[in-house]
């Protein structure tokens, strides 16, 4: 072979000069996967808090004191303006939590002020039920009884961690009242006025009956403030609640007349109203018996100072987790991490999305696309079977098909403000208007004609529906001939060749298609903000009732990450909660188009040899 | 010929069979009918925008033959009220049109010699023959009865008016020929033309409620401050008119100029004159007239011609003058005899005999107009804007039914230039809620698609030429083995919710290059240089060692190099910027700033979250997209051509160069296309990242307003079925089109060369 300098391929500069498309490309998704991979994953792990001392000089303090604790979230260089003059200055950015006392989340502090960084070991971070998180140095526990145990005694760690366990089972009691029982008669009361409204309507606008019945619904309403004399029937009864008495004559007086006047409508009215007072009369019991639970709750305190200074108390009912960041051997930062990535995926979120957890919004999403998924699928499926199999291949179904491929390239927030105006304001308004007349005059907010779960996913599906049928026409269309004319060789009908021959052949290309579509639909946050996505949602999305939550309003991870990262109040401090989001929704997006990647390219490969 | 039973098929698998071919057709054609209603839907919510105004007959009325100056209306037009120069009389629709008459209280045996009445505010101002001047309250109220129908609480229209106590306007008496009065919250004014020895005066009272002896504050009022406006004005005094906030005064005169009054620092004076029929044969000003929120005037002669003028700054240091901003409205023959503005938009009614029209303001545009088979003489229009009441010659009352239920919209509001009240020249501006009931809505669609398009060339400006290499090198040189890794590696890309890349850019990106702009011009420099020399370098190497990189490994010897170049131009910013984008500031010192460099040197605007950010942004939306179907028409091109290039003996590079490429350009652009299709659609990326301001800049450095963002913050605050709500689907049908178009361009292209190959 001879070799010779001459030999140089022409051009062969340029080739790099294409590879640099492809490396910045490359770069580009490489960077931006592993900062969020980073950023997320450290939004679990557990920091030191420092405790940092600044010079007397320094501009830096916290209500004038000079000690300051708190994470170190950034270590930065900033050109900035002292005395005239540009200085670079080396600056630390600490997360001092505390906001209740502070008014601040984030401050910072220029590195040559500072006299002294240590890593106190009393130091607490603290998250809290109804506030943000808190660095604390405990001082003393004060229980109920007055008793006051001292935080350097030595049976302080296990009588406050028997107290939070205590609170921790009272908070339960809570919830199990409140989401249970409490939530049930709320509820059902809300639905029997809802019943009542056809009668209380007949007895409104009447002109033979509308006096008495308002002097009846006035009578009814001041016996239920006292007691709930309207449930005492006996005279006996109502002997008990001597403050009720002029109250039962206008009740008794505006009752012999209606019952007159208003025949089976204020009978039917009034056996509803009993209904209500005695679900009114439970509630009541057991509002009560929350108060007493959450006074329990509230009994014990544990007082506190800050690293500046602060003197403050929190109850212990209100602490929800606590930790020593400065005690943690590696091994304890291992579990916390853990136990943090598991709070955060099933615990609600508190304090206005910004603390606690995205378990509603997973819910939300997960619903979502599971229903927009088992919306689009069968109609793609339907529509491609149709372009391919039954319909004249000519120049108008060519159009049709360049058509929708080409709504797959239609704006989502466009689809959006379609599902608005046609979802939402007409079928949703009719569906109201029809069925839940009574529930809306009855002055509740709509049902249906509002943005929700239904609307939500239809909307999405309508977004989808050119995925699902793009990618089931191509999978059609590489099911080989000769199986076709195999199957209807033997005889098949034409629906027995799809049935049996087609259709298991071309299965992942339909599962292909319908996860690309989940895909897209999961990481879909513009339609949602038209149709249904709520900033925050006290009930999950799902519901056991009728019409099982799908006119509710749900949370969404991509939606979340918008809201809490843009709109609320100490979007900085909740950071790294939106980072920790934003990985769940990618880690969620990617594995499903990576699976429909892999089953595409498997698909692809074996037909590549079937053909033949 | 009949088959014997066992070969004949089952009657089930007939049905069944024909029942499928049935279901499937008409589902799918259902689920293609229904994607196809969008676009249908939409267009059916856009539609009602350029309707004309609906006014149907509802009722006449004979009225009382008496001498009509004007006519009143409550907002239920229920009480028509005829305004004569003695008395009011009420007609009560609701009672068989009965008539009650209330009388003006007169003064000493005087006569009311000069009237107005402003429906606004429901206002009555009188003056009499001794320079004296009265102010009388107009209420109309309902009061429910206790009585249903049909459940509905029944309730009757009452009239009261309350007269004040007759007021010196001259202290040396004299005949009021012309008088006006407006009333805000905290002013009340009365303006009046007084004619004493053949000599006329122009005088104004501001008023306040009277105080008596004890110091208790009464109903009635007391005048404040007199006023003498004689002096600026030359000729005789035609017409007077006062603002709704009380604040200014019109005056015409004879020969057809108008001397404007306006509050400054507290005290009414004079602000400027002009002549507005100055070049015309009839210069003598007809009608002058305000329209709603008293921003702007109308004005006609009785050649027909109509004028707009409103209030604006000409430049900064200047003061608010009366201009003219409105030109283009059509004439009404013989001018505009009969006015009457609304008090919901800037929707006017002009007549003149049996014409009659109605216009609206801003857009100068007719909403409705008709040819009466009366001549109109008085006209008023009720505060729910939904009747128009005409009085005739012949003392009768017509109603109509009014429905104009988008008077601000028109085809020239959307995509012309409009002058706004208050603007120095006419501007495409979009501000959808105007803080006020009386500010002018500006809908112009032009903003959000220019913010649109600025947004996709800044995405198409980096991702074109990033996916496109990419893709060359992709489908040309990179060895299979790899492809099968890279090339899902770059869809994962695509796969990105854009809300987390638009949270990225804004919270992290944006923040980050806010201050590092000549660090990315050194990059965005030196980078592609240095791939230049690279290859050329790399090539004239010895081959033992250019052949330790062949079979298109290239991109992996150069990403170090990228990253180190990337990185030195990166640090070497500053000194550029300290050596290129200096400024001088106030304190004579010489700082280094790009940002403060674009603003006062170049004079542009320079945001956080700009153009360059967006456009960065969006191109991890946009690469995976162009780069997917361009390397697949890379690779679609046939074997064939590939190999008899080569094997005649070009190199890998010419045969991309002259084969390759000239053989997949088209899909290329199709590519391009699509890319650019999702582009324009983006809505999260922007919101998060593009500012929202809708300016019509093509800076790189300040934000924009496009149309998906528009549709994203408006949307779900607009009231269903208003003008707004449907202004903002016009702008989603504009962007639906745009897309569907573009792509369908692209689809075409692709179709073609795809049956092109298929021969090949």
């Amino acid at each position: 072979m001879v070799k010779s300098t001459n030999n140089k391929p022409k051009g062969d500069a340029w080739v790099w000069v294409t590879s640099l498309g492809l490396s910045t490309g490359l770069i580009m998704v490489t960077c931006i996967l592993l900062y969020i991979l980073v950023q997320g994953v450290s939004a679990f792990w557990p920091k030191n808090v420092a405790q940092v001392t600044v010079k007397d000089s320094s501009p830096t303090s916290i209500n004038g004191s000079k000690t300051i604790a708190g994470v170190i979230v950034k270590d930065q260089i900033k050109t900035k303006e002292i005395d005239n003059e540009f200085v670079d200055v080396n600056e630390l950015q600490l997360f001092v939590a505390n906001r209740d006392l502070f008014n601040l989340s984030f401050i910072y502090v220029d590195k040559k002020d500072i006299v002294e960084t240590t890593y106190p070991k009393n130091l607490m971070m603290v998250e809290r039920l109804t506030d943000s998180k808190a660095i604390i140095i405990p001082k003393e526990l004060i229980k109920a009884d007055g008793t006051k145990i001292l935080f350097s005694d030595a049976s302080f760690q296990s009588e406050f961690d028997s107290l939070l366990k205590e609170t921790a089972k009272l908070h339960a009691e809570v919830a199990d009242l409140e989401g249970g029982p409490i939530y049930d008669v709320v509820k059902a009361n809300k639905y029997l006025v809802v019943d009542q409204y056809p009668y209380s309507e007949k007895l409104e606008y009447n002109n033979d009956t509308f006096r008495d019945f308002e002097k009846y619904r006035e009578a009814v309403d001041a016996l239920n403030r006292v007691s709930l004399g309207f449930l005492a029937k006996t005279e006996e009864e109502q002997k008990k609640f001597p403050q009720s008495e002029p109250f039962l004559k206008d009740l008794k007086d505006a009752k012999e007349k209606l019952l007159k006047t208003g025949g089976e409508a204020f009978v039917e009215y009034e056996k509803i109203q009993y209904i209500i007072a005695e679900g009114k009369l439970q509630e009541n019991h057991l509002v009560a018996k929350v108060a007493e639970l959450q006074k329990k709750i509230n009994q014990h305190k544990l007082t506190y100072t800050t690293a500046s200074g602060y003197e403050s108390e929190v109850t212990i009912g209100n602490i929800l987790h606590y930790l020593y960041p400065n005690r943690l051997s590696t091994g304890d930062k291992f579990s916390t991490f853990f136990s943090n990535v598991w709070y955060f995926l099933t615990e609600k979120p508190r304090h206005a999305n910004t603390e606690g957890g995205v378990f509603p919004a997973i819910v939300g999403t997960l619903m979502m696309t599971i229903l927009m998924c088992i919306f689009v699928t069968p109609f793609g499926v339907i529509a491609a079977i149709f372009l391919h199999e039954y319909a004249k291949q000519g120049p108008i179904v060519r159009v049709v098909r360049i058509a929708i491929n080409n709504l797959a390239g239609v704006p989502s927030i466009v689809y959006g403000a379609f599902g608005l105006a046609f979802f939402i304001y007409y079928v949703g308004a009719s569906l109201d208007e029809i069925f839940f007349s009574d529930w809306i005059k009855s002055g509740n907010s709509a049902r249906f004609g509002a943005g929700g779960m239904l609307w939500a996913s239809l909307t999405l599906a309508l977004l989808t529906v050119p995925v699902v049928i793009v990618a089931t026409e191509e999978a059609l269309a590489a099911v080989p001939r000769g199986i076709r004319e195999g199957a209807l060789g033997c005889g098949a009908s034409k629906w027995q060749m799809i049935r049996t021959v087609v259709l298991p052949a071309c299965a992942p290309g339909i599962i292909t298609g319908m996860i690309l579509a989940m895909a897209r639909g999961a990481g879909e946050v513009a339609p949602l903000m038209l149709v249904g996505v709520a900033d925050s949602a006290t009930e999950l999305a799902l519901d056991t009732n009728f019409p099982f939550g799908l006119d509710k309003k749900f949370m969404h991870l991509g939606y979340n990450i918008y809201h809490v990262g843009f709109r609320s109040v100490d979007s900085e401090a909740a950071r790294p909660l939106v980072f920790a989001t934003t990985l769940l929704l990618i880690t969620i997006v990617a594995l499903l188009n990576l699976s429909g990647i892999i089953i595409r390219q498997r698909l692809k490969k074996k037909y590549a040899t079937g053909a033949f | 010929m009949d088959q014997p039973e066992k070969y004949q098929i089952s009657k089930w698998t007939l049905f069944v069979d024909s029942f499928m071919s049935k279901f499937i057709t008409v589902g799918g054609l259902s689920v293609i009918a229904a994607v196809m209603l969008i676009l249908i839907f939409i267009g059916k919510e856009v539609v009602p925008l350029l309707d004309e105004a609906n006014v149907t007959h509802d009722e006449t009325i004979e009225l009382p033959k008496v001498d009509i100056e004007d006519i009143a209306i409550d907002e239920w037009s229920l009480l028509p009220s005829l305004i004569t120069k003695s008395s009011i009389y009420v007609i009560n629709r609701e009672k068989e049109n009965a008539v009650t008459k209330h009388k003006f209280k007169l003064d000493n045996n005087s006569l009311i010699t000069a009237i107005q009445y402003d429906v606004e505010k429901q206002l009555v101002v009188l003056g009499n023959d001794q320079g004296k001047v009265s102010l009388v309250d107009l209420k109309y109220y309902q009061e429910p009865l206790d009585e249903y129908v049909n459940g509905v609480q029944q309730s009757n229209t009452l009239f009261s008016m309350k007269q004040n106590a007759y007021l010196e306007l001259s202290e040396e008496g004299g005949k009021i020929v012309k008088i006006a009065a407006n009333q805000s919250d905290t002013k009340k004014i009365v303006a009046a033309v007084i004619e004493k020895d053949g000599k006329q005066k122009l005088l104004a009272v501001t008023l306040k409620q009277s105080v008596d002896l004890f110091g208790n504050v009464s109903d009635d009022l007391a005048i404040d401050e007199r006023l003498d406006f004689t002096e600026n004005i030359k000729g005789k005094i035609d017409k007077l008119i006062i603002s709704s906030q009380a604040d200014s005064l019109l005056v015409s005169t004879e020969d057809g100029t108008i001397y404007s009054f306006r509050t400054k620092s507290g005290k009414i004076g004079f602000n400027n004159s002009f002549q507005p029929f100055k070049e015309e044969a009839d210069k003598k000003v007809m009608s002058m007239n305000y329209v709603f929120g008293s921003s702007s005037i109308i004005l006609s002669n009785s050649s027909g011609r109509i004028l707009g003028y409103s209030l604006y700054k000409p430049s900064e240091d200047m003061p608010i003058l009366f201009g003219l901003t409105k030109t283009d409205f059509e004439n009404l023959e013989g001018g505009a005899e009969v006015f009457c503005h609304t008090q919901r938009n800037k929707t006017f009614l002009v007549a003149n005999g049996p014409n009659v029209r109605l216009m609206y303001n801003t857009s100068q545009s007719i909403n409705w107009s008709a040819k009466k088979y009366y001549n109109i003489k008085h006209a008023v229009i009720p505060q729910k804007y939904d009747k128009i009441l005409l009085v005739d010659d012949q003392h009768k009352l017509n109603i109509y039914n009014l429905s104009d239920p988008h008077p601000e919209a028109s085809l020239k509001t959307y995509f012309t230039k409009v002058w706004y009240e208050g603007q120095a020249e006419p501007r495409y501006l979009w501000s959808s809620t105007g803080g006020t009931e009386e500010a002018e809505k500006k809908l112009s669609m032009m903003p959000l698609i220019f913010g649109t398009l600025k947004a996709t060339f800044y995405a198409l400006l980096f991702a074109m030429p990033v996916a496109i290499l990419a893709a060359i090198y992709t489908s040309q040189f990179l060895p299979p083995s790899w492809k099968v890794v890279i090339k899902p590696l770059m869809e994962v890309m695509a796969s990105l919710p854009s809300v987390i890349i638009g949270f990225l850019a804004a919270m992290i990106f944006a923040p980050a290059v806010e201050n590092q702009v000549p660090s990315i011009m050194m990059v965005v420099l030196l980078v592609p240089l240095s791939a230049l020399l690279m290859g050329a370098t790399w090539n004239n190497l010895p081959p033992s060692i250019r052949y330790k990189c062949t079979g298109g490994m290239e991109f992996i010897f150069f990403a170090p190099v990228m990253l180190l170049v990337g990185y030195v131009a990166w640090q070497i910013g500053p000194s550029v910027e300290s050596v290129f984008f200096t400024v001088i500031d106030s304190q004579g010192r010489e700082i280094a700033s790009f940002p403060r460099w674009w603003s006062e040197v170049v004079g542009l605007e320079y945001t956080q979250k700009n153009a360059m950010v967006v456009g960065f942004a969006m191109g991890f939306a946009v690469i995976p997209i162009i780069f997917t179907i361009a390397e697949d028409s890379l690779s679609n091109v046939p074997k064939s051509l590939t190999s008899a290039s080569l094997a005649l003996g070009a190199s890998r590079w010419q045969t991309t160069w002259r084969v390759v490429l000239p053989t997949a350009s088209a899909g290329i652009f199709s590519a391009c296309m699509i890319g650019l299709g999702r582009a324009v659609g983006e809505t999260m990326i922007v919101l998060c990242a593009a500012g929202g301001t809708g300016l019509m800049e093509m800076n790189m450095f300040n934000g924009m307003r496009t149309l998906s963002l528009n549709l994203a913050t408006e949307l779900p605050e607009a009231a269903k079925q208003q003008t707004l709500y449907r202004t903002l689907f016009l702008g989603a049908l504009i962007l639906f089109a745009l897309t569907f178009v573009i792509n369908t361009v692209a689809e075409i292209i692709r179709q073609h060369i795809r049956n092109k190959y298929k021969t090949v």
